[in-house]
């Protein structure tokens, strides 16, 4: 996990700076500054340090909990990640709830009762996998928002219920692909284990429905469903700066929209190294849970 | 004084409407008179002011393009931050509504002799903090902003500069190596606001910056500002301008990208923009929710010849490209129609407050760009040597203003035996054209919004007409211009000056360093429940939107 975390911070550092253009762009402006005005914030900035320096001076700043300093919003990145990182962890959780529900709701739905049921679910994941989660975020606002009013068109509210309205409709945007992969998942996961012979000898034996659902189908159909979150939740954070965009939500995905346009490298850096941080321990904790759930796997690495 | 800076599908500064221009003035402050501008193509009114506002706000959100970077003035430029400071600041002078200049922190300049300015300071005012402002604090201010070690932006109106010092509790003496009349039209701006020596001290270079705010003694008064929720302005309970009740207890200044201010007005969220996307507007202008009105601005939408030894480098051959240019397709396009005919490179709109009958009468004798001389412009590239010449223009097609000014001038070229070879730059890279050298390599020309930062014309063309200007990209150095205008600096009785810049003018517009395309004007957008703002570009420098927005 440590080697991971360490190349993706090499790699996020330099990624940037092969990009056109720097920081001292968006700070003027676009006006001729004066010689002075330049060095003042080359100065200010460290834009004329060796790149191999700058990289280190970051990751032991990071290493402390500094993540330098931002250009464009004057502040400090660490500052800005602690204002707006719980908003998109809130965020990312009710989209990965509303898939994680929606997802085996469906997909157990599908697989338990074949014919028309099944033959809905299968085309409402068809279809909404297909649709990009900026264009469904934008139709939910038209519909929801402007024509209905049910549900407020951006910003993420203050109060408890205020942010559960505000994050309704992006949550769904985000989890509309997801869900879709889930719910397609459980369907043929739990299909597959409908047809084992443990849930056919407990069949025979009289043991109860639910039960038999409960202990002998989902149990071993959950370890595919597992993995596909973790993919779902991949897709959840990749898709999170696009919607924050289209909501004008205030989290850490929308400020690296925004921020990579106006080339303020340092917090472009750190969101990058929290979404990729994130997705690492996530993929562990997976692991971790992968044991709990298949104690076959407990002896193994 | 600056070009913004382009968003990606960012376009332009001003709007939909019909086509230009007379300029009512019912301004709020000093104005001039009542003025009309008569053009070939004249058939509405751009307003400056809208109804009054009669019922109090609890809060209104104000959109702007992107979040508020700073709150020093001497790093202020772009639209966002000059929007709040205006609210959260008073400059020494202020600007009206129209454009005319009024005291502001400073009640009057007296001259013992012409190279001495003696300012007498408003008595009575206090910062937000309740600290009483002195001669000192704005000397601090003054030399702050005149520092080259500090980095601001606006070293250089100091230039005739030699000396700041107080000369009393409440009087601050400047001595000029020369008369200086530029320099009180840029106090009315950023470069003039006043802020709390004590304060910006303790705070040193994070002076501004969001941790830290600002001390200032602006109608409204920053009560908190975070990424997370914009900067949230109240109501300055002790300010000194008796005169002026704002309605609005509290603004939410927030940035919102182009389809989020969209949704934000239409479901009521945003309660004032001054628009900047005209794209947006097609959108909204038929909302029933929504007021959006018209009015005069500062912006000039330009073509900049970069490169005084290509092509373009022959007046004649500048002179037949901007005659051949279809500006009535281009703003119809682009503005949803409405932008004022650029006769003079200032927009009509810099002379509204500020001796506008004399320039009228040079906009009206100017020749009007309304319809394109096609047949007089390839004469010209045929006396010049440069028909199959190719010009190379640097632009950036993920813009939408620059896009359709690119395809006008390909379209001119092309009808007057020129050829135009185009350079594109992203969105996110195209200020590099401004910055840096190696950007701007091999272009002729490349496309500029502009505005001065008070209302003068010679407060727009200083900046690229001198040879020291810090737009002038080609070299461009006419001594006759720049004797006009550097005399015009010098010269304190109004009129008289007008009449040096409109010579001055004159050259220009036959010169053409800029090719121009149009003057945009500004749009104003607001929930209908909501008036009081003017529609003009005193937003920019002049608190007269946050202070004017109300309910009725």
């Amino acid at each position: 996990m440590a080697a991971t975390l360490l190349v993706s911070s090499f790699v996020i550092y330099g990624a940037l700076y092969l990009a056109p253009g720097t920081p001292l762009a968006a700070l003027s402006g676009g006006r001729n500054l004066p010689p002075s005005a330049v060095r003042v914030l080359d100065q200010r900035f460290d834009l004329n340090q060796p790149f191999l320096a700058r990289y280190w001076h970051w990751l032991t700043g990071v290493l402390h909990g500094d993540f330098g300093y931002s250009v464009v919003h004057q502040s400090n990145v660490s500052t800005l990640l602690g204002q707006e990182l719980p908003i998109t962890a809130e965020l990312i959780l009710y989209a990965g709830l509303l898939t994680v529900v929606f997802g085996i709701l469906l997909g157990a739905l599908s697989a338990l009762r074949p014919g028309k049921v099944d033959d809905f679910v299968l085309t409402l994941t068809a279809g909404s996998a297909a649709m990009p989660a900026f264009v469904a975020g934008i139709v939910l606002i038209i519909v929801f928002s402007v024509d209905l009013g049910w549900f407020p068109a951006l910003g993420q509210g203050a109060s408890f219920i205020s942010r559960i309205r505000h994050l309704t409709l992006p949550a769904v945007s985000m989890a509309l692909a997801g869900f879709a992969l889930i719910a397609r998942v459980t369907r043929t996961s739990m299909r597959e284990q409908l047809q084992n012979e443990h849930v056919q000898t407990a069949v025979s034996r009289g043991v109860g429905y639910g039960q038999i659902v409960r202990r002998h189908v989902m149990r071993n159909a959950s370890i595919p469903i597992v993995t596909s979150f973790v993919v779902v939740f991949a897709t959840l954070i990749a898709l999170d700066p696009v919607v924050e965009s289209v909501f004008s939500i205030s989290g850490i995905g929308g400020t690296l929209v925004n921020d990579a346009l106006e080339k303020d490298i340092p917090s472009v850096q750190g969101v990058c190294l929290v979404l990729v941080a994130a997705f690492v321990v996530l993929n562990t904790v997976v692991d971790l849970a992968y044991r709990v759930l298949d104690p076959r796997l407990k002896g193994r690495t | 004084m600056q070009i913004r800076r382009e968003r990606s599908l960012w376009p332009t500064l001003a709007v939909a409407g019909a086509a230009a221009i007379a300029v009512g003035v019912g301004s709020a402050g000093g104005g001039s008179g009542h003025m009309s501008i008569k053009n070939a193509a004249a058939t509405t009114s751009l307003q400056i002011t809208t109804p009054a506002a009669t019922k109090s706000v609890n809060s209104v959100t104000w959109g702007l393009y992107r979040d508020v970077d700073s709150v020093d003035p001497i790093f202020g430029f772009d639209y966002p931050e000059n929007t709040v400071d205006s609210a959260l600041c008073d400059a020494l002078f202020r600007q009206t509504p129209a454009g005319g200049r009024v005291p502001g922190l400073a009640l009057k300049v007296t001259n013992p002799n012409p190279t001495t300015d003696v300012f007498t300071l408003r008595p009575g005012v206090k910062f937000w903090d309740g600290h009483a402002m002195t001669s000192a604090d704005v000397v601090y201010s003054l030399q702050r902003a005149a520092n080259t070690k500090v980095g601001g932006f606006y070293t250089s109106i100091f230039d005739r500069v030699k000396s700041i010092s107080a000369t009393g509790p409440l009087q601050v003496t400047l001595k000029l190596t020369q008369p200086d009349e530029w320099l009180l039209g840029e106090l009315s701006s950023l470069p003039g606001m006043i802020v709390e020596k004590s304060y910006a001290e303790k705070a040193g270079t994070k002076y501004g910056t969001m941790g830290v705010g600002g001390m200032c003694t602006g109608p409204y008064m920053i009560k908190s500002w975070t990424a997370k929720n914009g900067l949230i302005a109240v109501k300055n309970p002790h300010y000194w301008d008796k005169s002026i009740h704002p309605w609005v207890k509290q603004y939410i200044f927030k940035g919102f990208s182009d389809s989020a201010m969209t949704s934000g007005l239409e479901t009521g969220a945003i309660g004032i923009t001054y628009s900047t996307d005209p794209t947006i507007l097609q959108a909204l202008e038929g909302n029933k929710k929504l007021s959006v009105t018209q009015g005069s601005s500062y912006i000039t939408d330009a073509l900049i010849v970069g490169n005084d030894k290509g092509v373009l480098g022959n007046v004649k051959v500048r002179q037949a490209l901007s005659m051949a240019l279809d500006r009535k397709a281009y703003i119809k396009a682009t503005y949803q129609g409405d932008a004022q005919m650029p006769n003079t490179l200032a927009n009509p709109g810099t002379w509204g407050g500020y001796q506008p009958s004399i320039f009228q009468a040079a906009y009206n004798s100017l020749p009007s760009y309304a319809t394109p001389n096609v047949t007089a412009a390839k004469k010209l590239i045929q006396q010049a040597g440069a028909t199959g010449k190719t010009i190379t223009i640097g632009m950036s097609n993920q813009i939408t203003q620059i896009q359709n000014a690119a395809t006008t001038i390909e379209d001119a070229a092309a009808n007057i035996g020129l050829k135009v070879k185009l350079k594109t730059f992203p969105a996110a890279t195209w200020i590099d054209v401004f910055t840096e050298a190696k950007a701007r390599a091999g272009l002729d020309a490349f496309f500029v919004l502009s505005y001065p930062d008070y209302g003068a014309p010679e407060g727009q063309y200083q900046q690229f007409v001198l040879p020291t200007g810090s737009l002038n990209y080609s070299g461009f150095s006419n001594p006759q211009i720049t004797k006009l205008l550097n005399q015009s600096r010098s010269t304190a009785n109004p009129a008289a000056r007008a009449r040096l810049v409109v010579q001055a003018q004159k050259l220009i517009m036959q010169q053409l360093p800029w090719i121009p395309l149009s003057d945009p004007d500004t749009v104003l957008v607001t929930q209908k429940n909501l008036t009081g703002a003017p529609a003009s570009f005193s937003y920019m420098y002049a608190p007269w939107a946050a202070v004017g927005l109300g309910g009725h």
